[in-house]
């Protein structure tokens, strides 16, 4: 008791936690969803502590780093196996909460004005995973280690003259990759993303508590009658779903890591030896899915890139007064084009790229763009249905529920 | 809970299930391409007879073991044999099948094979001679003792 009244006394840790968690009042209506935010930040941290025991043992070099990882860490370490295995299946199952924690905010509109700078930040940290993902991916020199980065890097080839090959020779570090293009990669997934990461992901959460966080009935709520303590109401409730959560990734690291590491990449890398199917993981084959469906390899390189643009403008595309897709219909009738659309790519990703598969891919990305197009012609309805009913409140921009907006 | 709700409910949890379910365990779409297996290798592969189970060993011994091992039956690669320390590893670290194991009733019916090395032994006291078939092979050829365990012994 007396060190943790001597830490008390000069930290006054307990008033920052009655401040900070129970004081805090978060609408008592949260779903299931809004506990893919925790489930992320208890991803990063699986990540985080599993990559810095493997940071020990791995070693950037090319002669090297295939038997570090598939041998030393693997065969010689003590659990060496098991923190592999975390660090592996615990970046697809990153992206995965990071996919369900984006679709939540955008069924429940939580991009919307005060909370546009949480999306952007939300947005960085999503692209700056999949460079993680994609920088981590080469690291232990397997053969689909390999081959899968060399196709990453010759997709900005794509652009026309000059630009696309300097980008893909920095990329690589040169004309085949090397120890070059080895230890940028390394450096940038151990060290320098990781650190931006962190940086961000603090700005994210500063923001959400800045902004306060977004209702699932789309309408401000009162703290007083409808608020509910964060701690211990929330903390609880997530940390049940967080422990559901760690026990499914536990039952996929120790019964079916068959997926996570797949057998080609326990074949050293060989540059003379293309293997039989070369392809992106299943967080990136979405993307990948529209570049291979377009004829021309530099549109569809823009298209994929331009699916990332608009995914950052959505706030701006969807500027309707009405929020969450609770209380709008044609909203909703489009999110749900957009899952299947993206579903549809990422599975169409998995095949092999026929001119079927391709008709069906564009088929896909069409609805996929049918989704960005109709955000601002639904947003046109909606004001105006708003404003005939004279519930728009213009000083602000939104809906005024004083003024009996719909609820 | 509305009944829309409820609804709202299951096809989200359906399909996000079946999305990951589709994408990281069993994807329907792909076509798998398989190998049948001739019926004669079949009936040789999955026989229960002493004589071709014996007769499997016999050439696994006489012509995979000099590069594969068959530890389990105490059969090593030839570069490992010819290490001058083999017979005194043998005889100081080999342990016995234990009666327990899936081999253990293979064993006793072929007296001579129950003892083995360790792995942890084998590739200690062996590296470098694991090490010169590695850089011959590219990796270390596996011990194909593993395959009478999933061919039930």
């Amino acid at each position: 008791m007396g060190l943790a009244k001597f830490i008390e006394e000069r930290t006054h840790l307990s008033e920052i936690f009655q401040s900070q968690m129970v004081d805090y009042k978060v609408p008592k209506n949260l779903t299931f969803p809004y506990a893919f935010g925790i489930l992320a930040i208890i991803a990063f941290t699986v990540q985080i502590v599993s990559g810095m025991i493997l940071l020990m043992y791995y070693k950037p070099y090319d002669t090297l780093a295939f038997d570090s990882a598939a041998l030393f860490i693997w065969k010689v370490i003590p659990y060496g196996w098991l923190f592999r295995s975390i660090h592996a299946a615990g970046a697809n199952f990153f992206l995965a909460v990071i996919y369900l924690h984006m679709f939540t905010g955008i069924y429940y509109n939580a991009y919307k004005k005060p909370r546009e700078l949480v999306w952007v930040m939300g947005f960085i940290i999503y692209f700056l995973l999949l460079l993680t993902a994609l920088t981590g991916y080469v690291l232990p020199w397997g053969q689909l280690s390999y081959w899968a980065t060399e196709v990453t890097v010759e997709i900005p080839g794509a652009i026309p003259g000059v630009i696309g090959e300097t980008i893909s020779l920095l990329m690589r570090g040169g004309y085949t990759l090397g120890n070059l293009a080895l230890g940028r990669f390394f450096a940038l997934h151990v060290l320098i993303l990781p650190l931006i990461l962190l940086g961000v992901v603090s700005i994210h959460l500063f923001l959400v508590r800045a902004a306060g966080i977004s209702n699932p009935d789309g309408k401000p709520f009162d703290k007083k009658k409808e608020g509910v303590p964060f701690h211990p109401y929330v903390t609880l409730k997530e940390g049940a779903i967080a422990m559901f959560y760690l026990a499914l990734f536990f039952f996929f690291v120790f019964f079916y890591m068959k997926e996570f590491l797949p057998a080609t990449n326990w074949e050293p890398a060989n540059p003379l030896q293309t293997p039989a199917e070369i392809a992106p993981e299943w967080y990136l084959k979405g993307y990948y899915a529209i570049f291979r469906s377009i004829p021309n390899k530099f549109i569809g390189f823009v298209t994929f890139n331009l699916v990332l643009a608009l995914l950052l403008l959505l706030p701006w595309l969807d500027f309707s007064p009405i929020r969450s897709a609770r209380r709008r219909p044609l909203f909703f009738i489009m999110y749900i084009v957009f899952m299947f659309a993206g579903a549809g790519l990422t599975i169409i990703g998995t095949l092999q790229a026929t001119p079927e598969v391709a008709k069906v891919g564009l088929f896909f990305t069409a609805l996929l763009f049918l989704f960005f197009i109709s955000l601002p012609i639904i947003s046109f309805i909606e004001l105006g249905y708003a404003k005939a009913k004279g519930e728009v409140d213009y000083a602000k921009g939104e809906v005024d529920y004083a003024k009996g907006g719909k609820q | 809970m509305s009944l829309g709700n409820i609804l709202k409910t299951i096809f989200f949890t359906v399909f996000v299930v079946g999305f990951f379910f589709i994408i990281w365990v069993k994807n329907p779409f792909v076509q798998e391409q398989e190998y049948p297996l001739p019926a004669k290798y079949r009936a040789m592969i999955y026989s229960d007879n002493p004589q071709i189970i014996a007769a499997g060993r016999q050439i696994l011994t006489q012509q995979c073991a000099a590069c594969h091992s068959l530890r389990y039956d105490g059969v090593y690669p030839l570069s490992v044999k010819s290490d001058p320390n083999y017979p005194m590893i043998i005889k100081q670290f080999a342990k016995p099948i234990p009666s327990d194991s899936l081999l253990a009733p293979f064993h006793t019916k072929t007296k001579g094979f129950a003892m083995y090395l360790p792995q942890d032994v084998y590739d200690a006291a062996f590296a470098s001679e694991l090490h010169t078939l590695k850089t011959q092979f590219g990796k270390v050829p596996p011990d194909l003792s593993t395959m009478y365990l999933v061919k039930r012994p």
